[in-house]
């Protein structure tokens, strides 16, 4: 099932791809309705640019659906909490730079800002970026690409919301007994939040 | 005149405890229900049970930034945040903050500590297994340290006794390096860690696998409500159901009428009578003020932490310059950890369809099997392992292949068995590891610190290599791929079992304490926390802890019955 929509995808960025790619003038044309989100908070360390980028990053990962997207549960302001308040100084200047060089591949693949691409070319460029991270688990922390930092903060925030826990996986907060060994499904089918 | 006989008065009582944490929450049950009038002085704050445990109940959303402490909070923990498991928003007000309470590391040496009522009994890991004879003969065996004053007979009715009370579950194995107890039901295994004890059984003949120990209710128990599978224990339990001081000894205590729970009374001095040649009361030092009071009694118990209590022997300088109870020079040393961080991992394929259901606060069990029959020629004594199987989580999914809707699918299913082993090994004792006071450098309360001189040596390094080896061939040998080993530089200090500093002995010229736990110089002086101990054995050993507080304890109110203190 995932590997099917992930040939979709793979296949619909690489038409979107070529297409925009040979065709600046178009890319122009598109300026128009580049897919700018509302903020639903005001960044205090982020810039707007910055804070849209990380907004845009987070509903492309995990979009709304019929469960709720990273935006709607908060997952940016999380992220921008985590990046101001939680990590260290190298991390954090790591991570900024990780930004910067994220924006400057998308203008040299794109021709301009990630917030200045259409939803497709967004779509489209993240895919490009997603491909490096795939099956990389033993990806060393310093070798990991700004798209692995900010999947893992979206993933991170949006599983220790109350919407995450509740709705896409399953939390129980108070067990009362402890089942050690029984079927997936009379465990309630989906993984555990904690 | 009268008003400080007044006062004096006020302030005696028939006995004083040090320290409320594991072992001073036994001194202080013990001794108040043999009819003592008894002060227990705690360094820290009060912590009242339920009330003051301000996490205990909070969803993992209700935690500022997903339960991690910011970066301007942390520099104030940088030596407690070694473990990574602690200095949480949901756990930081267990731990001491460094910049307030200093010590010096000759050589690594990680501290982890809370000054608190309950102090330690709060967050320790509650795993609870009996030393056995071959651990108290070790010592006189192989002539590392000095030989144990005891023997496994003189402390297993005192096992039994705690293990009564406190409630301990787990499962009767019949194995002489790890004696049973007197266990509540155990705890289950989930699937893959059935599989894997039935694996070791064949493959191992030396070897075998149990059900963790620990010290949570698997039924109701003493008034106390058995575990709801929540695995919080280290917010402080609602339910009361794992042992702390507070679920457990204190209420016992303060049932009696007799004692008198004193917090932010640090003790920095026992005061010792020349005359009568034994311990008068303590000198306290008000934490909030910097007052100092004199309390009086006709015995007092040090279970104030190993180097708490070897902090306050050691301080004890107005007779003894070198510190109370350390004509033998052993004050100090001997300083042992058990050492960990080393063992192996790896995934299992199957059991996809099956899963588990609530938060087991309790892993699995590999009793020591090293130089018990044969003998190891890399290495003297042994070690045990703790482990757990479980399906991995949403941790896994960042370096996998989707994003949008196919992650949120990914997310939701649960990811493949994994176990782990990590092993707990005994460590030797050495003169050499050592604290030693520092007169320069000086708490938040101008009181002399710690350096902290102690490191694991070769035969801890050679059994590391074997921990490592034999986590991977019994994961291996149950099937288990992607073994990947650990073997984490060791330093002592993260196995919080600090002991070893003011330690039993037959023989004064060579040990701090007799084989009652009384200080060989002053006899009316006790010390029954992780001090007293003369080996380290690979077992957690806070029970242990407790079962020589309530010896000790009977063995003092009989003493005192008898005019001998």
């Amino acid at each position: 099932m995932n590997n099917i929509k992930r040939r979709e995808a793979l296949k619909r960025t690489s038409y979107i791809m070529g297409g925009t790619l040979a065709a600046p003038t178009i890319l122009g044309l598109l300026n128009g309705c580049s897919a700018q989100p509302g903020l639903k908070w005001d960044p205090v360390f982020f810039t707007e640019d910055q804070a849209r980028l990380v907004t845009r990053l987070a509903d492309i990962i995990l979009p709304k659906t019929d469960s709720p997207g990273a935006t709607e549960l908060g997952v940016p302001k999380f992220i921008e909490d985590i990046v101001s308040r939680v990590m260290e100084d190298k991390d954090r200047e790591a991570f900024m730079s990780g930004l910067n060089e994220f924006e400057q591949e998308s203008e040299r693949q794109a021709g301009r800002k990630f917030n200045d691409l259409d939803e497709d070319e967004q779509l489209s460029f993240v895919t490009s970026q997603h491909v490096l991270i795939e099956g990389k688990k033993d990806l060393e922390e310093e070798d990991r690409p700004f798209i692995w930092k900010i999947k893992e903060l979206i993933i991170a925030g949006y599983c220790t919301t109350e919407g995450g826990m509740t709705k896409i996986l399953q939390y129980v907060a108070i067990p009362t007994e402890y089942k050690a060994c029984i079927s997936l499904e009379e465990a309630g089918g989906k993984t555990w939040a904690t | 005149m009268n008003l400080n006989i007044k006062g004096k008065q006020q302030n005696t009582f028939d006995a004083i405890v040090a320290g409320s944490g594991i072992s001073g929450g036994w001194a202080a049950k013990e001794l108040t229900e043999k009819g003592l009038k008894t002060l227990v002085l705690e360094r820290g704050r009060d912590v009242k049970h339920i009330e003051d445990y301000p996490t205990m109940s909070l969803h993992p959303w209700e935690l500022p930034n997903g339960d991690r402490i910011a970066a301007e909070e942390r520099k104030d923990y940088q030596k407690q945040l070694r473990t990574g498991y602690t200095v949480k928003p949901s756990t930081k007000h267990w731990w001491v903050k460094d910049t307030e309470h200093p010590y010096q590391e000759v050589k690594r040496f990680d501290w982890m500590r809370g000054y608190h009522v309950g102090g330690r009994s709060i967050t320790w890991g509650r795993q609870s297994y009996r030393l056995s004879e071959m651990d108290f003969e070790a010592n006189a065996k192989d002539g590392f340290g000095v030989d144990w004053p005891i023997r496994y007979r003189d402390i297993a009715p005192w096992y039994d006794y705690v293990e009564s009370y406190i409630g301990v579950n787990g499962q009767a194995e019949g194995l002489p390096q790890l004696p049973d107890g007197k266990f509540l039901p155990p705890m289950e295994m989930n699937c893959v860690e059935k599989h894997v004890k039935r694996k070791i059984g064949e493959n191992f003949s030396d070897r075998m696998m149990t059900i963790g120990r620990s010290a949570n209710l698997t039924q109701n128990h003493n008034g106390r409500s058995r575990c709801n599978y929540r695995n919080l224990c280290i917010r402080g339990c609602p339910f009361g159901a794992y042992f702390s001081s507070q679920s457990s000894t204190l209420p016992a205590a303060v049932a009696t009428g007799n004692m008198t729970l004193r917090p932010n009374s640090i003790v920095t001095e026992v005061i010792y009578d020349p005359e009568k040649q034994s311990a008068s009361g303590v000198r306290v030092m008000d934490a909030e003020t910097g007052t100092y009071t004199e309390f009086y009694a006709r015995i007092i118990f040090l279970n104030a932490s190993a180097l708490g209590s070897t902090w306050i022997l050691m301080n004890s300088t107005t007779h003894f310059p070198e510190g109370m109870g350390n004509s033998s020079g052993e004050l100090g040393h001997n300083l042992m950890d058990h050492h960990l961080g080393v063992g192996a991992s790896g995934d299992f394929d199957g059991f996809e369809d099956r899963y588990y259901y609530g938060r087991r606060p309790n892993g699995i069990y590999i009793p020591r099997f090293r130089n018990i029959s044969d003998e190891h020629p890399d290495f003297l004594r042994g070690y045990g392992y703790q482990g757990s199987a479980s399906r991995e989580g949403w941790k896994r999914s960042v370096a996998e292949l989707s994003f949008g809707e196919g992650l949120k699918d990914e997310l939701a299913t649960p990811g493949n068995w994994r176990m782990g082993l990590g092993g707990f090994g005994e460590c030797l004792p050495y003169h050499e590891n050592k604290v030693t006071l520092n007169y320069e450098k000086l708490d938040k309360h101008g009181l002399p610190t710690f350096d902290v001189d102690c490191e694991f040596k070769e035969n801890e390094i050679e059994m590391r290599k074997d921990i490592a080896i034999q986590a991977a061939e019994m994961l291996e040998s149950a099937g288990l791929k992607n073994i990947k080993l650990r073997n984490d530089p060791p330093a002592p200090g993260l196995g919080i079992h600090e002991m070893g500093t003011a330690r039993m002995g037959r023989d004064p010229k060579t040990s701090v304490l007799n084989k009652w736990n009384q200080v060989h110089d002053v006899k009316n002086v006790f010390v029954t926390d992780g001090a007293c101990m003369t080996s380290a054995a690979c077992q957690n050993p806070s029970l242990t802890y407790m079962a020589l507080t309530a010896r000790a304890a009977d063995f003092a109110v009989n003493e005192l019955k008898k005019g001998n203190l």
